[in-house]
């Protein structure tokens, strides 16, 4: 499943692996059969859903492989980019809601492919993430605020360079206040914690900044450290066949 | 609805501890059941049953639906003549499910799968799409659901257009029936019709914002009704580095239409402001509207100046979070 091979890496990035197990041939030749003719991507090469979520994995599993060469990044950018809604947000897909996680996983995946520039409506799409702030953020227009939303929201406003227009120690108050007394967060004030919430309640924490947080790469949603760590390095290239502008 | 944890979840009795370990043990033992059949290439009436089961205990365990799509494709081979019903007792199986996590990305795929084989009762799930949307207006899985059902009966646009009227008449902030509504317009008018068609759009959307002023739905279609109708002027004020102001395939009617709309819609803004003094969202409208007017020459740059300043002081006291947003107008 392509989000269990982009987190399985991702895990292994964070303990610091040397990828020297890995079939990493076998990994990119899998999202070849996971690209759909419009760009999309689906999970599974059976008959699945696709959309948003699992072009955002195959963005970041080729990224952390430094190997480009599994899909056509044309047609994901076009994907995505046709993705944005009527208000800036990005859905899911062509024709869905904007939303808070498939926003990120689009501006993530387009940070990736080097290709942030062809949002359509750049203002907008700030315009509608800022517009997500209320004590905390939430992830569609009309709906409560959410700790996960601090990172998902939080983190496309850095990628877009636009963080600095929210109001961090509103955000911060809020995201404490879905710290659960038992530990960890949960979605709201006093429901309780879970581990989605906690990890993604401290990565927006770390975003705004205000506390002794480890920095946080807003593209992996992990902590620089991490990202950092590139047992691959070698094979990273700018320009080349390997990269996606290519 | 999200749990609330009311008390210490670790403190917990020992009756109760080991009444979960035995629940976890049998899960566990069907799990690892399921997957021996599946990995021996099991297609039989138990491997269903099996599958069925931990479904019922966790619909979420993604593998366990694939696992029943190869059965259910192997049956419908062996069995062609009951495919019919075993599509049927499928959709009862989802429905059943579907309350426990109604957001479930695989319970709504299974049923698309499921619908993808067996489309003779597009009712049944049109009907479906209603019941859920009673409970959460919002949940997007559902409208998605429903567009894919429109798509396979196709049923009207037009249909669906007023299905989107009589939501927001129901309830003005339904943000997913206003997008969905964004959604059919373009594909169901263009050109004249479309012209014509937002003049009508207009006077909807000003019923629901003069009802609900502080609520944002009606607003963030007001001001897609206006980048629609007058992209060539709205567009450089929100985006000033989209410099796409030509309006060289504009024709003149079109061009004297556009003015016409944005004067009309200032002065609506203009009247409502007088009674809704505090409402951002009336101030940001008529400030995005104002601007408007001086691009196309209805106001000089001095009382633009004057009128912008106004209204962004006044939006960072009504607005303190966005404070910084509006400090970079």
């Amino acid at each position: 499943h392509i989000a269990m091979s982009y987190t399985a890496l991702s895990v292994l990035k964070i303990v610091g692996d040397d990828f020297s197990r890995l079939n990493r041939k076998s990994i990119i030749n899998a999202l070849r059969s996971l690209q759909c003719d419009n760009g999309s991507f689906m999970p599974v090469a059976t008959e699945s859903e696709n959309d948003m979520r699992f072009v955002f994995c195959a963005c970041a599993i080729s990224e952390m492989l430094h190997d480009w060469s599994g899909f056509d990044p044309k047609k994901a950018v076009e994907f995505i980019v046709e993705s944005q809604s009527y208000d800036g947000g990005f859905g899911l897909r062509r024709g869905t809601e904007g939303h808070g996680g498939s926003t990120y996983c689009a501006v993530a995946a387009l940070s990736l492919l080097g290709a942030i520039d062809s949002v359509r409506d750049r203002t907008g799409l700030i315009r509608w993430c800022i517009s997500r702030q209320g004590d905390g953020f939430s992830g569609r227009p009309n709906k409560s605020s959410d700790s996960c939303y601090s990172f998902w929201i939080g983190a496309t406003l850095k990628m877009l360079d636009a963080y600095d227009l929210t109001c961090p120690e509103r955000n911060r108050e809020f995201n404490m206040s879905c710290q659960s007394s038992f530990g960890g967060f949960g979605k709201v004030p006093e429901a309780r914690p879970d581990l989605l919430h906690s990890y993604m309640g401290l990565c927006g924490l770390s975003l705004m900044g205000l506390d002794d947080l480890q920095k946080i790469d807003p593209v992996f949603g992990f902590g620089v450290r991490a990202a950092a760590h590139d047992p691959l390095e070698h094979l990273k290239t700018t320009r080349g066949s390997k990269s996606p502008s290519s | 609805m999200h749990n609330r944890a009311k008390q210490d979840p670790s403190l917990v009795s020992e009756a109760e501890l080991a009444d979960r370990r035995k629940k976890i043990a049998r899960y566990c033992r069907l799990t690892s059941k399921a997957l021996d059949l599946r990995r021996s290439h099991t297609n039989s009436e138990d491997a269903l049953k099996v599958c069925t089961t931990v479904l019922e205990i966790n619909p979420e365990f993604y593998t366990m639906w694939n696992y029943r799509r190869e059965i259910l494709l192997s049956f419908f081979q062996s069995r062609p003549d009951d495919k019919a019903s075993l599509c049927s007792s499928e959709l009862d199986f989802v429905e059943r499910s579907l309350p426990k996590n109604p957001k479930s990305y695989n319970m709504w795929h299974h049923r698309v799968w499921i619908i993808n084989h067996d489309t003779s009762d597009l009712d049944r799930e049109l009907d479906l799409c209603s019941r859920m949307l009673n409970l959460d207006a919002r949940n997007f899985h559902c409208w998605d659901y429903r567009r894919f059902i429109v798509k396979k009966s196709s049923k009207s646009l037009l249909d669906e257009m007023d299905f989107t009227t009589q939501k927001i008449e129901q309830n003005f902030s339904n943000y997913s029936a206003w997008h969905y509504r964004s959604s059919l317009l373009p594909i169901l008018f263009e050109g004249e019709s479309l012209q014509k068609k937002l003049d009508s759009e207009f006077e909807f959307v000003m019923q629901a914002f003069y009802t609900e002023p502080s609520d944002q739905s009606a607003w963030l279609y007001h001001r897609w009704l206006l980048a629609r109708g007058a992209s060539h002027i709205i567009t450089p004020i929100v985006d000033p580095r989209n410099q796409n102001s030509d309006p060289g395939d504009l024709s003149a009617s079109d061009s004297k239409r556009a003015k016409k709309t944005l004067l009309r819609e200032l002065s609506v803004c203009a009247e409502l402001l007088e009674e809704e003094p505090n409402c951002k969202w009336v101030i940001l409208t008529t400030a995005l509207l104002t601007s408007a007017a001086h691009q196309i020459g209805h106001i000089s740059s001095e009382v633009l100046a004057e009128k912008l300043k106004a209204y962004f002081l006044q939006l960072k006291k009504l607005d303190p979070l966005r404070s910084m947003y509006y400090d970079d107008f």
